[in-house]
């Protein structure tokens, strides 16, 4: 009999402890399609399951690991936020092709980080800024929820782009400075052709030493004065700290 | 007529200089006689000849109507004289004192206009010849890639005539005095500090100084700038002048006398004189005139026949000259451009740089 109670008393427990985590505790769920892991407990069960359903849908349909990571880490700084949850990344046994939405409770900042093939999706920033613009209004209304389905949806949507080809996004970025060179190019080469072709020969036309000769007669050479000027000299020692790190994506950088 | 052509004394064909050999050649005989020898055979005729009363009159006069019209602003009017060899009219301008034959192609030289006062004091022959002239204007032209079509071709080159113009040269002998603040510069470091030290000096340079074969033209209507750019020559190489080199060639009588050239070769003595005292101050990292002077003691002027191989070409609706010097072979002048041609080239060039810069960007992506 007392062997019994123990028994149902160590199950209700259990059962209480769970109840108790199941609120106040880490939701974490992974396959190979998705993974949430709500360390700040941002969703309840209910929101967490539906996200899940559309983390899915999302995963299947582009092949990417669809991550949405919460946490109290208070990490802040876009550097940081960074090296810290690209950490994270290694340490869990995510996708190699993923994107992951990280959202940190503990500092505010929100981080978007891609990894494997996805990153060349996103080789052009402004492909972050979509899934961003997107989020916004929701995020400011703290409707986590709102906001992660529009990272689900934003971020289909820019699979749905294709890759960014490396020459069009240096196009966006230097394009401009390519074509400025070029038109100065172009305008140089022909200036300087068309004087090449109309300015021969004007130069070295007499040559005064072998003309002309000197019998001098008077040479005074007097010494007059002399003065010394000194110049301080500012050096600028201000050099980079240089530091680096190696992180296994890119960053979108905290918003 | 107040012409002179030279004939060969076995085939009484004409006799050409050749620039190569610094002989006269008889094209049809084939014989070489040294300049000497056909100035001796020449010397009697070419002192026969006199300026002709009537062609100066008639010249004038058409000049005078011309001017009366309002039609004749440059100075120069049109001449007839017949030619030796066939009889046929020859026109030339005023200045012309040496051309061809337009019909039989025979040398002739207009001596009434070398003569008398407009007798040249020396003469340099021509030591390039047509084709090595020619040769040098196709390899300079061969690399130049944007000429129009056809400038380089058989009637261009052709073209190529070997002109005597007529120069002003000046020897001077001038007394100069140039005083001037001399400055050495030293500048060192030591820490954090830059040290210049300026040490002043009164400098003082006088003495006889020489200055040879300072040059003008004297042929006004002819383009200064190719005139004066198509130096230098080697002088050293003139010859007392004789008709006779210009047999086979075309020459300018001047038409700008000493007088008119004085103040700018004058201006270009006092101008060397200084520079040649300048150039004794050794040492000195700069060198302020304070005062210079100069008297000139001697001064001779000599009027000069120097060679160019010339050509005309019209562009853009003008009559450009390019030279080549006759001794040397150093080119003057203005090559006419294909402007499509350039266009198209900088337009790859540009387009070159953009696909480069493109694709270079693509590496700090």
């Amino acid at each position: 009999m007392r062997k019994k109670l123990i028994i149902r008393s160590s199950a209700l427990a259990l059962a209480v402890m769970l109840i108790f985590a199941s609120v106040f505790c880490a939701f974490a769920e992974i396959t190979q399609t998705y993974a949430i892991t709500d360390d700040a407990a941002v969703f309840s069960a209910d929101e967490a399951a539906s996200l899940a359903v559309k983390l899915d849908e999302a995963g299947s349909r582009t092949g990417w690991q669809f991550i949405v990571h919460t946490s109290n880490d208070g990490i802040s700084g876009d550097d940081a936020l960074e090296r810290h949850y690209n950490d994270y990344y290694d340490s869990q046994s995510f996708a190699y092709d993923a994107i992951m939405l990280v959202i940190d409770r503990g500092s505010g900042l929100r981080d978007l980080l891609t990894y494997g093939d996805v990153r060349a999706y996103f080789k052009d920033s402004s492909r972050y800024d979509i899934i961003k613009d997107a989020m916004r209004p929701y995020l400011e209304e703290d409707d986590m929820v709102g906001a992660t389905e529009q990272f689900i949806e934003k971020a289909v949507e820019v699979h749905d782009m294709g890759k960014t080809s490396a020459l069009v996004l240096s196009l966006r970025k230097y394009g401009w400075i390519a074509g400025i060179a070029s038109v100065i190019a172009g305008l140089a080469f022909f200036l300087a052709n068309r004087s090449r072709y109309k300015n021969m020969g004007k130069a070295g036309t007499y040559d005064l030493k072998a003309n002309s000769s000197v019998d001098l007669r008077d040479v005074e050479d007097d010494f007059v004065t002399q003065h010394t000027t000194v110049r301080t000299i500012r050096e600028d020692n201000d050099r980079d700290s240089g530091s680096s790190h190696s992180g296994g994506g890119n960053s979108s950088g905290g918003f | 007529m107040a012409t002179m052509s030279y004939k060969c004394p076995n085939c009484d064909g004409p006799l050409k200089f050749d620039p190569e050999k610094q002989l006269f050649t008889c094209e049809y005989c084939l014989g070489e006689f040294p300049p000497a020898q056909v100035q001796q055979m020449n010397q009697q005729k070419e002192q026969h000849e006199t300026y002709d009363e009537r062609e100066v009159k008639h010249a004038e006069q058409v000049k005078q109507e011309a001017q009366a019209q309002g039609i004749d602003d440059n100075g120069e009017y049109a001449v007839s004289y017949t030619c030796p060899s066939c009889g046929a009219e020859v026109v030339t301008t005023s200045t012309t004192a040496a051309t061809t034959c337009f019909y039989c192609y025979n040398p002739i030289v207009l001596g009434s206009r070398l003569s008398g006062e407009f007798n040249p004091d020396r003469v340099l022959p021509f030591e390039l010849s047509k084709e090595k002239a020619v040769d040098r204007f196709l390899a300079m032209c061969g690399k130049r890639w944007f000429l129009p079509k056809g400038f380089t071709g058989k009637s261009q080159v052709e073209k190529l005539n070997g002109v005597y113009f007529p120069y002003w040269f000046a020897d001077e002998q001038k007394s100069a005095h140039l005083t001037a603040t001399g400055k050495k510069i030293r500048t060192w470091r030591s820490g954090n500090k830059e040290y210049t030290e300026t040490r002043v000096f009164h400098v003082v340079r006088g003495g006889d100084v020489v200055i040879r074969n300072v040059f003008e033209r004297a042929l006004k209507s002819e383009s200064r700038d190719m005139l004066q750019s198509v130096h230098p020559f080697d002088m050293s190489k003139a010859q007392p002048f004789a008709m006779s080199y210009l047999s086979g060639f075309q020459a300018e009588k001047r038409d700008l006398d000493k007088k008119d050239v004085e103040p700018v070769i004058e201006q270009k003595m006092h101008e060397y004189a200084e520079q040649v005292l300048k150039n004794t101050m050794e040492g000195y990292d700069v060198i302020e005139t304070e005062s210079f002077n100069e008297r000139t003691d001697l001064a001779a002027y000599t009027y000069n026949l120097l060679p160019v191989w010339m050509m005309t070409y019209k562009y853009n609706g003008e009559i450009i000259p390019f030279a080549i010097n006759g001794q040397t072979g150093k080119a003057y002048g203005q090559l006419p451009v294909a402007a499509g041609k350039l266009a198209i080239a900088s337009v790859i060039v540009a387009v070159l740089v953009f696909v480069l810069g493109t694709l270079g960007g693509m590496l700090f992506l």
